[in-house]
């Protein structure tokens, strides 16, 4: 038998054998989740692993786990749900999606974390930093003249390095990529 | 087992004398002892059916008079449903035919019992129309009308216009469901036309010494040509129903000028019922009934059934109905009825893809189940 | 002038809890004909159905309306208290004010309406009941068991033990089923086959037992007390009451093929018996693979076969029985786990079935009981994949009910049998029948490796050389919480029971329901679980649902019990509610005669009008409903009182 180790010291949150007062925990949180997009069928979790068995971020994450997230949520550990950054960790390669037996909608139900994470002004730095760029430049990967360089040469025509008007589309949500007044 | 004959028309007598001729022949020659027929009776403009034993007796016959005074089919089962101990042949429009299947599969009448001769029909005027159209034409024999319809489609000047039903009817040909086929529509005007489609009808046609001969060119062209140009006519009836019917509440209003005579339900040849639901103990209501239906509404038509007696014969019916209009002919108020059924009985057979009077071995579609009816192909 | 007597049942806080009875009842008194109306806690107890023999008595009652639950449940104690009293059975409406209306409303004050609309429709129709006498039928003492698996033979056991014929309809050779592929039985660890065998020659050789081997039903008709029932036998080619089973056709024969009964593990010839327990011990042809059938040369068997019983021009033939009730034992099929391609059966050679597993564990078996890879080693490690095809969505959401201890068994016989160890990969483990439990212990006790978490795939992509060749089951402890891979030699997927692939065929003959599962619908899931909705058809066994062997023989018996209780009474009640044609207003269309489902309609040429037959009506009204005329109507929902309970329901 061959097991990968998983690596507990950054999910600390995550309360590997701690003992938990029943005040940490937010019982309603599941219903939360479940009135999310995404969230309805986490309740029929029978927590058979399979998700986490097959999850290809978690054999370079080990913290990643799909079935202890769903398993928290259904606790109530709202706190250590929407702060960890490891809900951002999902690939949304839907292996798990599809793999349930249960008809869980994992990966759905991972959006909807982020959403709820994020309206709690819960999120990892990075995504402040991809909103700005869609904001300034219209796309996640600008151009530079590097590319159009290339591009001629192999006779294609130059590509804008930025479509600001995406950022138009972004409405309140570009403000997320702007720097926090304090 | 089909056979094709024609007789050469003379030049005296014209197409309608001709066919009288033949009939004489069938009843001496042809191995037949009565003939349902239409003719004109003595002193009547009007044509009516007889059921002629005696060859002597068809001095008035004439199957081109463009007038339906009842669906024959009803007459046919009639005289089949038991047996008439005699052979019997019936002359029938298409509609007529189609009714009297119909009727066969309702056990009403029995097919092997009679021979069809099933003649083309070229559209009828509604009966009174009709009846004063021949009293102000002293000299009218039918020729006039086969000619002008055959030429042009149309009736002769100064005719009435054929009934709506007639004009919007898809099948003007027996279709193959008659032992012999009196063709009319894309043949020679000097010929009379044959055509036998059973092995019933080609002993006729041998029996009566008639060589077989080859069918005329211009037949199908003519016949699908009249068939289109109907089908165009029935889908533009079909959205003036729908925008005079729909939405549902219209209908009431189509059928408040009913007074309830049931004309429609007794010249219907779909009908069969001995006795009418609406006339059995169960739509009998107790008086006290309409004073609480009075009260609770604060007023009630009386009496009360209209739609209901409307919708409920459709319901029972509409899957068979042949399109044969006699329904909007006896309806003393001008109700068109029949284009309503139509427009119905249309979409309830396309639902069944059953079409009324094809085929015997069709099952009847509220008489049968089928695992796949009703779902999408 | 009627005399109505209304009953609003509180039926504890059910109704009362939504609708305020004591109202209703005033609102009853108001209502036409009513002379009593009262409320109670529960109508259906002994003194609320006292209080309505008082009132009949007393009160000169002649019509009863309840107001309570559905008439499913007690429409026939208030006709008893009707018939009791003297009036009618048929003189009594039940308005459903619980399950159609205080269950399903939110609001109170619609309830209260809509129970006072469906109060007013049932007093309304009462009015209009007319008497209907009540009607008894033969039936036949003869029983058909349709499957000679355990189920079947059991049931059949039973019903010739208490003095009925049996038919015992089985589609293969010889009666027998799954049980006799199996290796042991969980708990006890008793050979199948020991305890099998004795019941299957006490089925064969059973005075009263008419076994029809080789042979399918073709046809059903008619209903409770007499059913006349088509059975057809498929041609063996070989005349079994020549046949002395001496077996020398099997040796003789040439051709070989895989053996459905040892799960394509072993080979059959192409004239063959089952096993060499079958019962019948009599080999029939498989007309696929035989050489002179396909080819038109051998005949070797008839060449060697003394008794002269090889026939090849025998033909399927058809026999007509009649019985009094029937029960379907047909059994389940294994779900084919190729289907789920993350397991690999089909490509893997050593992913194996459960069955396939039982056939390699019987020492009858193609490897003599030996567990053996496909390369004829030993296995050094096992994996167990609980779950496969039941619990899951995507395939079957129910629980197959055998699985965990049958994969519990396993782990003991490959435990016992070699030093492999074996990983269970199970998401619950339920034990739950008796000595259940302590059989688990045991073979925990024993060494098994339990691992709580569903296996995610498995590959085999070895990671090292010693993992080369063997199979690799992904699967998270989630106990633990960790991600294992874990290189195994022989996968064993546990797969689920299902209905059999014929279910929709079987169930239109014999008019029976399914459930959402797939299984057919017995009447009731707790106090009817062998009863269907056809009255005289029963369900034996995992046709009805997965069930283990001790299930299977209990609910076979019951089904038996209820076989034998119709047979011993001799008569059996029949509805009165049948159809009734007016031969003034039938004009002999024939439309009902042809849909009746029950043929119950007769013709009748010489009067041109067509008649109902009482006695086999059903009472299921598609003659009334396809008569135009109103000629045909169903006794106690004529067009009158149907159509005098929507006025009501329509308005006050």
């Amino acid at each position: 038998m061959d097991a990968q180790r998983n690596d507990p010291s950054p999910a600390v949150e995550m309360g590997e054998g701690r003992m938990m007062d029943e005040g940490e925990l937010d019982f309603g949180f599941a219903q939360e989740v479940s009135a999310e997009p995404g969230g309805e069928g986490i309740v029929k979790c029978f927590a058979c692993g399979s998700c986490s068995a097959g999850c290809p971020v978690r054999r370079f994450h080990p913290t990643f786990n799909p079935r202890r997230i769903i398993r928290m949520v259904l606790l109530g550990m709202r706190d250590a749900v929407l702060r960890d950054p490891f809900v951002w960790l999902c690939a949304t390669c839907f292996t798990c999606q599809e793999r349930c037996p249960q008809g869980v909608r994992i990966a759905d139900l991972m959006r909807a974390l982020k959403n709820l994470a994020l309206r709690s002004g819960n999120m990892p730095e990075g995504i402040p930093m991809q909103v700005n760029l869609l904001r300034e430049k219209g796309t996640l990967y600008p151009l530079d003249e590097f590319d159009n360089k290339k591009r001629t040469k192999a006779g294609l025509p130059p590509l804008p390095g930025a479509h600001e008007d995406v950022g138009v589309l972004l409405g309140d949500l570009a403000d997320l990529g702007r720097p926090k007044e304090e | 087992m089909t056979m094709h004959a024609a007789l050469i028309i003379d030049s005296g007598g014209g197409w309608i004398e001709t066919f009288r001729n033949l009939c004489r022949r069938i009843l001496e020659e042809g191995g037949v002892d009565a003939l349902l027929v239409p003719q004109h009776l003595p002193r009547s403009p009007m044509v009516q059916y007889t059921l002629v034993r005696d060859a002597e007796r068809l001095e008035g016959v004439n199957p081109v008079a463009p007038v339906l005074p009842l669906n024959g089919g009803t007459l046919a089962a009639r005289l089949t449903r038991e047996d008439p101990g005699a052979r019997v042949a019936a002359l029938l429009r298409p509609c007529e035919i189609r009714a009297f299947l119909e009727l066969v599969k309702l056990h009403q009448g029995e097919r092997q019992r009679i021979l069809l001769l099933g003649i083309d029909c070229l559209g009828t005027f509604e009966p009174p129309e009709f009846q004063d159209w021949v009293k102000e034409n002293s000299s009218w024999d039918g020729e006039a009308f086969l000619r002008s319809m055959r030429d042009s489609g149309r009736p002769p000047e100064g005719a009435p216009a054929l009934r709506s039903s007639c004009q919007v009817c898809e099948h003007p040909t027996p279709e193959g469901a008659a032992d012999v086929e009196v063709w009319l529509l894309g043949t020679d005007p000097d010929r009379l036309l044959l055509h036998s489609t059973t092995e019933e009808g080609d002993r006729l046609l041998k029996g009566l010494g008639l060589d077989p001969g080859e069918p005329p060119k211009g037949r199908q062209k003519a016949v699908t040509s009249l068939e289109e140009q109907r089908r165009e006519a029935r889908d533009q009836l079909f959205r003036d129903v729908s925008s005079r019917l729909l939405p549902l509440e219209k209908i009431l209003e189509t059928l408040s000028s009913c007074i309830h005579c049931q004309n429609c339900r007794d010249v219907c040849p779909i009908c069969y019922c001995k006795s009418c639901v609406f006339q059995g103990p169960s739509l009998d209501h107790p008086s006290a009934q309409y004073l609480r239906w009075a009260g609770r509404k604060g007023a009630i038509k009386m009496p009360t059934e209209t739609l209901f007696f409307h919708l409920t014969r459709m319901a029972h019916m509409s899957t068979s109905c042949v399109g044969c209009g006699q329904c909007s002919s006896a309806c003393p108020m001008g109700i068109p009825v029949a284009d309503i059924f139509r427009f119905v009985g249309h979409r309830t057979q396309s639902l069944f893809q059953y079409v009324p009077g094809r085929d015997l071995e069709e099952p009847l579609p509220l008489a049968t189940f089928r695992e796949d009816e009703l779902s999408p192909p | 002038m009627r005399r109505i007597g209304v009953y609003i049942c509180h039926c504890g806080t059910n109704i009362a809890g939504k609708i305020d009875v004591e109202k209703l009842a005033e609102y009853a008194r108001g209502l036409p004909y009513v002379a009593v109306a009262r409320d109670y806690r529960f109508m259906c107890s002994e003194p609320g159905q006292e209080q309505i023999r008082k009132d009949i008595r007393e009160h000169g009652l002649d019509r009863v309306v309840v107001a309570a639950c559905s008439p499913r449940m007690h429409e026939q104690t208030f006709r008893k208290v009707c018939q009791e009293s003297g009036i009618n059975p048929y003189f009594l409406q039940i308005a459903n004010i619980r399950e159609q209306c205080s269950w399903v409303s939110e609001d109170p004050a619609g309830a209260m309406h809509k129970a006072m609309d469906l109060l007013r429709a049932a007093v309304e129709r009462v009015v209009r009941h007319r008497p209907l006498p009540s009607q008894e039928v033969r039936v036949h003492p003869d029983v058909l068991v349709v499957g000679g698996g355990i189920a079947g033979i059991q049931a059949a056991l039973d019903i010739a033990e208490g003095g009925h014929r049996v038919h015992l309809v089985e589609r293969l050779q010889s009666i027998g089923g799954h049980m006799a592929q199996l290796d042991k039985t969980f708990p006890t660890l008793d050979c199948s086959a020991c305890i099998l065998t004795p019941k299957m020659v006490a089925a064969g050789t059973h005075p009263l037992i008419t076994l029809h081997t080789y042979s399918e039903v073709a046809d059903v008709s008619g209903f409770v007390g007499n059913f006349r029932v088509t059975i057809r036998h498929k041609a063996t080619y070989v005349d079994h009451k020549r046949c002395t089973g001496c077996g020398i056709c099997q040796q003789k024969c040439p051709k070989r093929v895989p053996s459905e009964y040892e799960e394509g593990l072993g080979l059959r010839k192409a004239i063959y018996t089952l096993f060499p327990q079958a019962v019948p011990n009599k080999p029939v042809i498989d007309r696929q693979n035989c050489i002179y059938f396909t080819k038109g040369r051998c005949r070797a068997c008839e060449k060697f076969c003394e008794m002269k019983a090889i026939d090849f021009h025998q033909e399927d033939w058809e026999e007509v029985v009649d019985v009094g009730s029937i029960i379907v034992a047909t059994g389940y099929d294994l779900m084919d786990p190729s289907v789920m391609e993350l397991y690999g059966y089909g490509r893997y050679p050593n992913v194996i079935t459960p069955l396939q597993f039982e056939r390699m564990a019987s020492a009858a078996g193609p490897t003599g009981g030996r567990i053996l890879l496909k390369d004829g080693k030993e296995p050094k490690d096992v994996a167990i994949l609980h779950c496969v095809g039941s619990r899951d969505k995507n395939y079957h959401e129910y629980c197959s009910r055998v699985c965990c201890m049958y994969a519990l068994k396993f782990a003991h016989l490959i435990r016992e049998r070699t030093s492999a160890n074996v990983f269970h990969f199970y998401m619950d483990m339920r034990c739950f029948g008796k000595g259940y439990e302590e059989f688990y212990e045991r073979v925990q006790s024993e060494g098994a490796i339990l691992i709580r978490g569903k296996a995610a795939r498995i590959t085999d992509e070895g990671l090292a050389s010693e993992e080369e060749g063997r199979l690799v089951v992904h699967a998270e402890d989630t106990l633990s919480g960790e991600s294992l891979r874990v290189p195994v030699d022989l996968v064993i997927l546990a797969t689920a029971m299902e209905p059999r692939s014929d279910a929709e065929d079987v169930a239109r003959a014999f008019r029976l329901g399914r459930s959402r599962d797939g299984f057919f619908l017995e009447q009731h899931p707790k106090l009817a679980p062998v009863s269907t909705a056809s009255a005289g058809i029963f369900l034996a066994g995992t046709c009805q649902g997965p069930k283990d062997i001790p299930d299977t023989v209990a609910h076979a018996s019951a089904a038996a019990a209820k076989s034998l209780s119709l047979a011993s009474r001799g008569m059996v009640e029949v509805e009165s509610m049948v159809s009734e044609i007016d031969p003034e207003l039938c004009a002999g269309c024939r439309t009902c005669v042809a849909l009746c489902p029950a043929e119950a309609i007769e013709y009748l040429p010489r009067l041109r009008v067509s008649r109902i037959q009482a006695a086999l009506c059903q009472g299921c009204g598609a003659c009334a409903a396809a008569c135009p005329s109103g000629a045909a109507q169903l006794k106690h929902f004529t067009s009158d009182q149907i159509l005098s309970e929507i006025d009501a329901l329509m308005g006050a």
